[in-house]
């Protein structure tokens, strides 16, 4: 119907009313059909970067890619644990060299693209372990000699030489995502917006810059999950999840600033749970140059550091203070050597040394992440309270690296993240590594490292774990500094909130009201 | 004033090309390595030099310049390092996001700015120039950042109107615009009251003249003398300041982008800074100075017919 709008004030008066309209309309709800809105809105913390598994580096990749990809096997949320997941069960020869998975049946790829089987296992292996790839795991993949597809539920992984953490340290870890070789042949480098993958939800839609849309995955063999449909929304600054959080704009957060996370725990209207994650902070010293050849000038620096203090004071109590180079949980963590907090101990030690007091040294700290500068103000005055000069360069990621593989810096701080000893220690403290990571350039612990890699009977590689952690702390070529505690925070009407390895368990969650 | 517009185009296609390659080799001369920040903590040498060669950063540097201006004259910008997708697509992809929050911002800073400067300049010295003068001090102060988490605060936490995070759906206007109105405002304000300020002085020495007398002298309505004479000859620096202050906010617009977890060109360029991806740093910030090239000679277009003197200069 026509409606006919007389006089020239009514005429003014109906405009002023549509406008009015339509600024309410915008204050209002959104127009988006309900039933195309997330129940679900997740934080990740800046955007993808790759949905390729032979690529992932990054922490919101990764949790990503865990709900949309499954691997073989995965690891227990929360305990070093194996659990069956496309293999439904495996068996390793005597001699540790070969691995038979049994493949579970009846498993479909996301979005019609066929049903799994043996090859895909092949093709993901193959490809990471093709040069032209140029995979960041291939080097995880070193020591596998074939992957064969028996039969369509059956692959043999045949090892050159035995290496027990195979299972948690590669197939359970992030190169260990099966892909579909269709799916990526046809999307070619469009891939990152059209994942195709085995896992509990579907990839959906990618907004670059503001997330990632999935959908649950009806036929998911793990029983279909119960929120339909979730979101993970990019959300850079820590405070400003803290408000979307409070708002509704976001339900469930990690957060890794302490001052917000003290503030999140005692906010009454949300949840929140410190998670101990297997991830340590960490300064190098640069061995290669003196005075930090000399042992007991890198004693000397551990004995200098308040760690409590630290731990209270910079991470407010979000962290654990630590003496060794893996975490606690982890298999074969053990601390024998311990460097309590001992200025008196420091100085002696110091001038036993020598060491040239009143030179300055090189502090080169990564900037912006975590509480790291804050922490590292802190460590320069401890060391200032001995009498070691150090001034802090606080470098973006780009220039950091370039001057870790240089070596140009006397102090770096790192920090590592994984679950499986010997990622970290293969890694960060073995002479092949020199200079990235192992940027302290230590060798002292390589032949101790190299046997517990291949020994099969898991007490003696208990006792090896023991005795390389033992060489490390001896040798100081890092101050293990603490175990930062991550804070996973949610809206009390989500429920089911379990805490796992860098990945939301969004299966595992509902909302009630 | 063909022949003026012509001259204008011809003096901004070669700004261009000066700021192309200023662009290409300050990116390269910054320390930082992006294959580096692409390779992350396990890597071996033979699988760094292969980076380096795919991304074509091995080249001598005339050579990678030669390469890239040839490429750009064809329209390809190249690829992003990170996700190897083109970086045109990327940049055209996000720009409605950064446009929508310039395009309002520009929109409350003109719409807030101009009438509090205009006001104060005719109440001069009453409580109103005074307070109105105040409020725009603290406006040019106040940090954006902080600005913009007190609006958050305020009209996402507490009112509860405008949601505080993302850039809304591209299909749904509407929630592009809702998205829009508090990271605008954030940006807005501080140009406001920059504008307010200069509109407020340029006015007060436009009354000032002869020609305003006179104008009042031959009886005409006083809001006839501001309109038609004052304001009207106020306007060529207000015009000027806006102009600039679009350069200004389009770089304001990153630190908006990432308060407000928005998408958008500037949150594109932040990530490509950190990770040293060349052609997205490139081009991000050519696009930046393509759209503050053709404001500007929009804007000197714009004072020809404002001011027909300056056409014949």
């Amino acid at each position: 119907m026509l409606v006919r709008i007389a006089t020239p004030t009514a005429r003014r008066r109906f405009v002023v009313w549509l406008n009015l309209a339509l600024v309410l309309s915008l204050l209002g709800p959104s127009t988006v059909a309900l039933g195309q809105q997330p129940e679900l809105v997740l934080r990740m913390n800046d955007d993808l970067l790759s949905m390729d598994p032979a690529q992932i580096v990054t922490a919101q990749d990764h949790e990503l890619a865990y709900v949309v990809y499954s691997g073989l096997v995965r690891q227990n949320v929360g305990s070093p644990e194996i659990l069956p997941d496309l293999a439904t069960r495996w068996e390793v020869s005597s001699n540790g060299l070969v691995y038979t998975f049994t493949l579970r049946r009846g498993v479909m790829w996301h979005k019609g693209f066929g049903e799994f089987t043996a090859e895909d296992v092949k093709f993901s292996f193959d490809r990471i372990m093709n040069p032209a790839t140029r995979s960041r795991f291939r080097a995880d993949f070193s020591m596998v000699k074939s992957v064969e597809a028996v039969d369509p539920h059956t692959v043999r992984i045949t090892l050159a030489n035995p290496y027990p953490a195979f299972l948690s340290a590669v197939l359970a870890y992030r190169p260990g995502w099966i892909v579909n070789r269709k799916a990526l042949e046809q999307y070619g480098r469009q891939y990152m917006a059209n994942v195709v993958g085995t896992g509990p939800y579907v990839f959906e839609r990618y907004v670059p810059g503001e997330g990632v849309h999935v959908v649950a995955n009806r036929d998911y063999y793990g029983g279909a999950p119960k929120i339909q449909r979730a979101m993970f929304r990019i959300v850079k600054e820590d405070a400003v999840a803290e408000i979307a959080l409070q708002k509704g704009d976001l339900h469930v957060a990690y957060i890794e600033k302490a001052a917000v996370a003290a503030r999140l725990a005692t906010n009454p209207a949300l949840v929140t749970r410190s998670i101990p994650l297997p991830r340590v902070f960490f300064v190098h010293f640069n061995m290669t140059r003196p005075p930090f050849d000399d042992v007991r000038v890198r004693r000397a620096l551990s004995y200098a550091v308040d760690k409590r203090a630290i731990v209270q004071g910079v991470f407010l109590g979000q962290g654990v203070p630590t003496d060794t180079v893996l975490s606690p949980g982890m298999f074969g963590y053990k601390s024998d050597v311990r460097y309590d907090y001992d200025p008196v101990r420091a100085k002696e030690l110091l001038s036993e040394a020598g060491f040239p007091m009143g030179k300055t040294f090189e502090f080169v700290v990564l900037a912006g992440w975590a509480d790291w500068e804050q922490m590292a103000a802190a460590l320069q005055a401890e060391w200032r309270k001995v009498g070691v000069n150090v001034k802090l360069t606080a470098l973006e990621e780009a220039v950091y690296q370039q001057r870790r593989l240089k070596l140009e810096f006397d102090l770096l701080s790192a920090n590592a993240l994984r679950f499986e000893p010997d990622q970290i220690l293969a890694s960060w403290f073995h002479g092949t590594q020199i200079p990235v990571p192992n940027a302290s350039s230590y060798k002292g612990a390589d032949a101790l490292i190299d046997s517990a890699r291949i020994e099969l009977d898991p007490k003696k590689r208990l006792e090896f774990y023991a005795a390389v952690q033992r060489k490390i702390q001896e040798d100081a070529p890092v101050i293990p500094l603490l175990n930062p505690k991550l804070m996973l925070a949610w809206r009390p009407e989500v429920k089911g909130v379990e805490v796992g390895f860098l990945s939301y368990q969004l299966e595992a969650m509902t909302v009630g009201k | 004033m063909a022949a003026f517009i012509a001259r204008r185009c011809a003096a901004a296609a070669a700004a261009l090309l000066g700021a192309l390659v200023v662009i290409f080799l300050v990116v390269r001369l910054v320390p930082g390595d992006p294959v580096l920040v692409l390779l992350g903590d396990n890597y071996t040498p033979e699988m760094y030099q292969a980076t380096r060669h795919a991304l074509g950063v091995d080249k001598p540097l005339p050579v990678q310049l030669l390469k890239y201006l040839e490429a750009v004259l064809r329209g390809d910008f190249g690829n992003s390092f990170r996700n190897s997708k083109p970086v045109l697509p990327q940049l055209l992809e996000q720009f409605p996001f950064t446009f929508c929050l310039a395009a309002i911002g520009l929109t409350i800073a003109v719409v807030v700015g101009v009438p509090a400067g205009v006001a104060s300049a005719l109440h001069r010295n009453s409580w109103i120039d005074q307070s109105a003068m105040v409020v725009a001090l603290l406006g040019i102060c106040t940090p954006s950042f902080w600005l913009g988490v007190l609006l958050m605060l305020m009209f996402s936490l507490h009112l509860d109107w405008l949601p505080a995070v993302g850039g809304g759906d591209l299909r749904e206007p509407l929630t592009v615009l809702r998205h829009a109105l508090l990271p605008a405002t954030t940006l807005g304000l501080a140009s406001a009251a920059l504008i307010a300020r200069l509109a407020r002085s340029t006015l007060l020495e436009v009354l000032g003249q002869d020609y305003v007398r006179t104008a009042r002298s031959k009886g005409l309505r006083e809001c006839t003398v501001i309109a038609r004479h004052a304001l009207r000859n106020a306007l060529v620096p207000i015009i000027t300041v806006v102009g600039i202050d679009l350069g200004r906010m389009l770089a304001g617009t990153t630190v908006i982008e990432i308060l407000f977890s928005r998408p958008g060109i500037g949150h594109l360029l932040i990530n490509a800074l950190k990770t040293r991806d060349y052609p997205l740093i490139q081009g991000a910030i050519v696009f930046y100075v393509a759209v503050i090239i053709l404001v500007n000679t929009l804007v000197d277009v714009f004072y020809s017919v404002v001011d027909p003197r300056i056409r014949h200069a």
